[in-house]
């Protein structure tokens, strides 16, 4: 069943898509299907795009008539099988996290805290295969599908001026992994040795929307090893297909 | 080449920004009064746009080796070029081993320097625009040096310039589209939000100008959702905070309106404080 979604302008040279106000995954899918197949069919004239849980925002170049690809979009919208025309190819991608010291800042205070032990809060992170929902905040940050209840925590009172990059994180019930080193407030758990944004690739960002993660614990010894190899360009990232 | 003897308050490489990154988090950047950018580019009858320095409140003193053209537009700040005044929108031959020294501004927030040919800066993710973790250098900062092609040239006439319209800079109409949110405001609320005259407040900057003399209107939270440069967000807590070239590519506050990039231009230059006016108008 295809949901119709509003079309409609947004500033001088925008386009919002929008679907109902959910986070809901089935949602999200339909909307990265839709927003991946429009980008493609109208390259010649989109710019840039954003997607988020239920909207995107399409930037046209300023030579583009808004009000006539909005009735393109529309018109496509109902010609269109997405399921069928539109395949994502969604692949779970394997984060190696790091969840021991020098990294884990805040693991213990979780730990204390809600009175469940280190290797549960381990055990219950990297369990669920987490929806990639979309790239925002800053470059290449993952908003990824909520975490399990057992180890939400709140964001800290006062945010750190520094947190490396590759730092994983909780804040409430989410987590998400700092790209580049930046001011955050998020509890820090562990650390990624990977590249999650290079600027010398075309596509910068490592994830992308409607792609699914999973956390697998490495010990210090394969972080330094992984860290070397992604450094020399050697290390490939483990990947699977995602089935629904 | 120019050497930097002073940066400044905070001076920066600018250009169009980055368009075509923001599905990865990429903010757009780019000079914040982009008709300011432009002019500065056609005066000097560039034939490709290129990046200029833009300054705010206290501007650069700056040490040219070579001779070069260069020219100054938006915000006009007290210039001095060894020591003598130099003329705002308007090509001026910059003679070898100069010092240009860019004081406090005069009307406006955010002056533009371009030099003729361009400068040859790094660029990232197809822009030269700074940015904190991406493009940190493009920053001007004590002793730097920045590169300028351009240094020999036979018979350059520069036939145009432009007189600056003062009035813009202390009372601004903001031409917006209703927002996204903008229907779930009630009609009084929607009446409120476009009867009251604003005023930017100190705290402003390259993310966002944040406005004062707010009528007593609210609105709840989203679930995050896509923003741009000129998204006017109302926040619970009653703010009304419009979204400039470096903010973020989503947002979880109420979008009730959305400035047209004209309007844009014009905000960025409306002097901070209660002297000035800012008014919307629904277009």
């Amino acid at each position: 069943m295809k949901k119709k979604p509003i079309i409609s302008q947004f500033g001088d040279h925008g386009i919002l898509i929008r679907y109902p106000k959910k986070i809901n995954q089935r949602i999200h899918k339909e909307l990265t299907q839709y927003t991946h197949y429009l980008v493609k069919g109208f390259a010649d004239i989109i710019e840039g795009f954003t997607i988020a849980y239920q909207e995107s925002a399409f930037y046209l170049n300023p030579e583009a008539s808004v009000d006539e690809t909005i009735e393109l979009f529309v018109q496509k919208f109902n010609e269109v099988d997405l399921s069928g025309e539109v395949q994502l190819n969604a692949q779970v991608f394997k984060i190696p996290v790091c969840y021991e010291a020098p990294f884990a800042l805040d693991i213990q205070e979780i730990a204390e805290s809600k009175k469940i032990k280190v290797p549960k809060i381990i055990k219950v992170h990297t369990r669920p295969v987490y929806p990639v929902y979309f790239i925002g905040f800053a470059p290449g940050f993952p908003y990824l599908g909520g975490i399990s209840k057992k180890i939400s925590f709140p964001r800290k009172a006062s945010p750190r001026t520094k947190v490396k990059s590759g730092s994983v994180g909780i804040a409430g019930t989410q987590t998400g992994i700092y790209p580049n080193e930046s001011p955050g407030g998020w509890n820090i758990i562990g650390r990624s040795p990977l590249n999650f944004f290079d600027i010398e690739k075309e596509n910068p960002s490592l994830l992308n929307a409607g792609d699914y993660i999973q956390f697998e614990a490495i010990d210090y010894a394969t972080f330094k090893n992984i860290e070397k190899q992604v450094k020399s360009g050697s290390y490939s990232i483990q990947k699977s297909g995602y089935n629904d | 080449m120019i050497e930097v003897l002073q940066p400044g308050i905070h001076s920066t490489i600018q250009d169009a920004g980055r368009l075509k990154f923001r599905e990865q988090g990429v903010a757009v950047g780019g000079a914040m009064d982009q008709h300011a950018f432009i002019l500065a580019n056609h005066l000097l009858q560039h034939t490709e746009i290129a990046p200029v320095i833009e300054f705010t409140i206290k501007g650069p003193t700056l040490y040219f080796y070579a001779q070069t053209f260069i020219v100054l537009t938006g915000a006009e700040f007290h210039v001095k070029l060894n020591d003598k005044t130099i003329s705002h929108a308007s090509p001026v031959y910059i003679p070898a081993e100069s010092t240009l020294e860019i004081g406090h501004v005069k009307k406006g927030n955010y002056g533009y320097l371009g030099v003729l040919g361009g400068f040859s800066t790094e660029k990232v993710l197809e822009s030269g625009s700074f940015h904190p973790t991406l493009l940190p250098s493009a920053k001007l900062s004590k002793g730097m040096q920045l590169v300028y092609i351009k240094t020999h040239f036979n018979n350059v006439n520069f036939y145009a310039r432009v007189i600056p319209i003062h009035d813009k800079f202390c009372r601004t109409k903001l031409d917006v589209y209703p927002g996204p949110e903008f229907n779930s405001l009630n009609e009084e609320q929607q009446q409120k939000l476009l009867d009251t005259k604003y005023f930017v407040v100190p705290s402003s900057n390259r993310m966002a100008i944040q406005l004062g003399n707010m009528p007593k209107i609210s609105a709840p939270e989203i679930i995050t959702a896509p923003v741009q440069p000129g998204t006017v967000q109302l926040t619970p807590s009653g703010q009304l905070i419009v979204l400039m070239r470096d903010a973020q590519t989503t947002g979880g506050y109420s979008r009730v309106l959305q400035l047209t990039d004209y309007a844009m231009n014009s905000l960025s230059q409306c002097e901070i404080g209660e002297r000035y006016e800012a008014t919307f108008h629904l277009i």
